[in-house]
């Protein structure tokens, strides 16, 4: 399905197997819709197949992954895993506290943007970029979105380059 | 005779002082003891925890070993996974009368976990049929009931003191009016009850509005002296559970009113929150940090009731005791009255996502800040409970009222309800 101007765009909304968490999901259901979205959502503790299933069968034009437990790297690593198996391409973001400290943030937004995330959203105003991400999927659709690249600390550097390699 | 934990809150309360407890739990054994130790060696009332990890909480007992192999830190200790006698060298020299240990772990079907706890010698956990299914879990509401009562069961015929501790006092952590948590945690006592529990706790998440708090624990007390005259119980508080100040000084007031708070109203043992809370998972030292200030600001002068808190005391009184009342009207079976009167929608958690909660019901703070019900939904009030009812909420609307705490003590205002935005 094409996006076009003022239309309203498919979202399906989900977090990782292990979060229960439910106030991220329930303020992004209402943020996402306000900005365009028709938005299905999952509730807490969403199994990988489960996602995989409902995206056959929602065709969503955008996958949102969000989680706050600490372990939502792990969580949309294996969703993207799973996704790719059943060789569905889908525009995904993942976004909220990935992992169990912000100073992974750089690291893990790295890693996700080369499994396959269309673009990552942590730290202090994830959420104004997500909005401009929104607004940009509407005009755009969501698959030309470019994220900026993330910065890579000196002491990073190579881990980078080998998962950039992988 | 009773147990660690009872005897340890029953000698506390003689002393008038209040018990402290974390929420703390590492994947690794040696970091999980190294903390438990840090805590033992305090010099004010503390009780331990185990929190165990989100693997663990929804059976997957594998991903936790394999994370921690990785090199990854879990959120919390893999009590099933880790070999027994690891866990049981692990509370070696620390778990006694002195330092009892509680193991929280959110799980619907608890069973693994509490064989796990009574393997390593422990008789103490939390949860409940409701509380650890409909805000944390997928499974049908039935099926966490028939387990909860099968482990309750369990505990009990396998040690002599299980204590469990009902966490239907928090739900889902804010914006839920207090007349449900109330009800929703004397429901689960006389669920454990009904199993063969007869040490419990009662909990309460601390709210919005100091004097609907402290009218709100009250009420907690009498309807469990009501209705749970035979089993030995205590209060636990709960420091605020909702989106966390980000500022320390934020933190840390909020962390004081929590402590004032179950001083004022007689909580026997207070779950206390850190000043990282709204960053990341916190450290030992913070925990040590938070456990002092608590213990510290509990031993002040109490403070005399607030003027609005009779009206707040009547008005929770009044839905509390028709919330149960009419869930004991349905069936002789605890359970099976929860679980119909879920279907039924006399029992609805605000914004709860779960598929056997309808979710018609929703919160809203009011004009003093105290929280209220937006849509009753189907819940069975009469008479003078009003339905303040919003319309569809907004995003912004929604992130004020979940932001609302953390605005005030961030801002310096936590006795005040008006904030910047003159709204409130």
């Amino acid at each position: 399905m094409s996006i076009g101007e003022g239309r309203a765009f498919r979202c399906l909304l989900t977090t990782v197997e292990s979060d229960s968490h439910f106030w991220n999901l329930i303020y992004l259901e209402k943020f996402i819709a306000e900005n365009g979205g028709e938005v299905r959502n999952l509730g807490g503790c969403t199994p990988a197949d489960l996602v995989v299933k409902e995206v056959n069968d929602f065709q969503p034009d955008l996958l949102v992954v969000s989680s706050i437990n600490g372990h939502g790297y792990y969580g949309t690593s294996v969703v993207l895993t799973e996704l790719k198996r059943a060789g569905i391409s889908v525009p995904c973001v993942a976004g909220g506290k990935l992992t169990t400290a912000p100073s992974d943030n750089d690291r893990v937004r790295r890693e996700l943007l080369s499994q396959g995330c269309t673009d990552v959203f942590l730290g202090e105003n994830a959420i104004d970029r997500f909005r401009e991400f929104l607004a940009f999927g509407v005009r755009h659709g969501f698959a030309a979105w470019q994220p900026s690249m993330p910065v890579v600390a000196p002491w990073d550097a190579r881990v980078a380059s080998l998962s950039v390699a992988q | 005779m009773s147990g660690y934990m009872d005897r340890f809150i029953a000698d506390a309360r003689r002393r008038e002082t209040l018990v402290v407890q974390p929420r703390m739990g590492f994947g690794n054994i040696a970091t999980m003891r190294a903390g438990l130790r840090d805590v033992h060696d305090l010099d004010i009332p503390v009780v331990g925890t185990i929190t165990v990890d989100s693997y663990t909480r929804v059976g997957d007992h594998v991903s936790s070993i394999e994370r921690l192999k990785a090199g990854e830190e879990l959120n919390g200790y893999p009590i099933v996974s880790h070999p027994m006698d690891k866990t049981r060298e692990m509370l070696a020299g620390l778990y006694g009368p002195g330092f009892p240990i509680q193991v929280r772990h959110g799980t619907a079907l608890p069973l693994r976990v509490i064989e796990s706890l009574v393997l390593a010698g422990l008789d103490t956990t939390e949860g409940g049929p409701v509380s650890y299914c409909l805000p944390y879990s997928r499974l049908p509401l039935e099926h966490a009931v028939s387990a909860w009562a099968e482990s309750c069961r369990y505990l009990v015929g396998e040690v002599e003191h299980g204590h469990i501790e009902s966490f239907g006092g928090c739900l889902l952590g804010q914006l839920c009016p207090p007349s449900l948590l109330i009800a929703m945690t004397v429901l689960e006592g006389l669920f454990f009850a009904q199993h063969g529990v007869r040490s419990m706790s009662l909990s309460y998440a601390q709210g919005t509005h100091d004097d609907q708090d402290r009218a709100a624990v009250r009420v907690l007390r009498a309807l469990a002296q009501e209705y749970l005259p035979s089993v030995t119980w205590h209060v636990v508080l709960y420091t605020y559970m909702g989106l966390f100040p980000s500022t320390p000084d934020g933190a840390t007031e909020l962390i004081r009113s929590s402590a004032r708070l179950a001083r004022d109203t007689h909580c026997e043992r207070l779950i206390v929150k850190t000043v990282s809370e709204a960053w990341q998972i916190p450290s030992v030292a913070e925990n040590l940090d938070a456990l002092r200030v608590a213990s510290a600001a509990a031993g002040g002068p109490p403070v005399v009731a607030g003027p609005q808190e009779k009206e707040y005391f009547d008005e929770i009184m009044e839905e509390a005791r028709c919330l149960i009342e009419e869930v004991l009207n349905l069936d002789a079976d605890v359970g099976a009255a929860l679980t119909r009167a879920f279907a039924l929608g006399l029992l609805d958690i605000p914004f709860c996502l779960h598929a056997d909660n309808q979710n018609r019901t929703t919160c809203v703070l009011d004009d003093q800040g105290a929280l209220k019900w937006g849509d009753i939904g189907n819940l069975p009030f009469r008479g003078s409970v009003r339905q303040n009812a919003a319309g569809q909420l907004q995003s912004s609307e929604l992130y004020r009222m979940l932001n609302h705490v953390a605005h005030r003590y961030d801002h310096g205002q936590p006795n005040r309800e008006k904030g910047d935005d003159g709204k409130f």
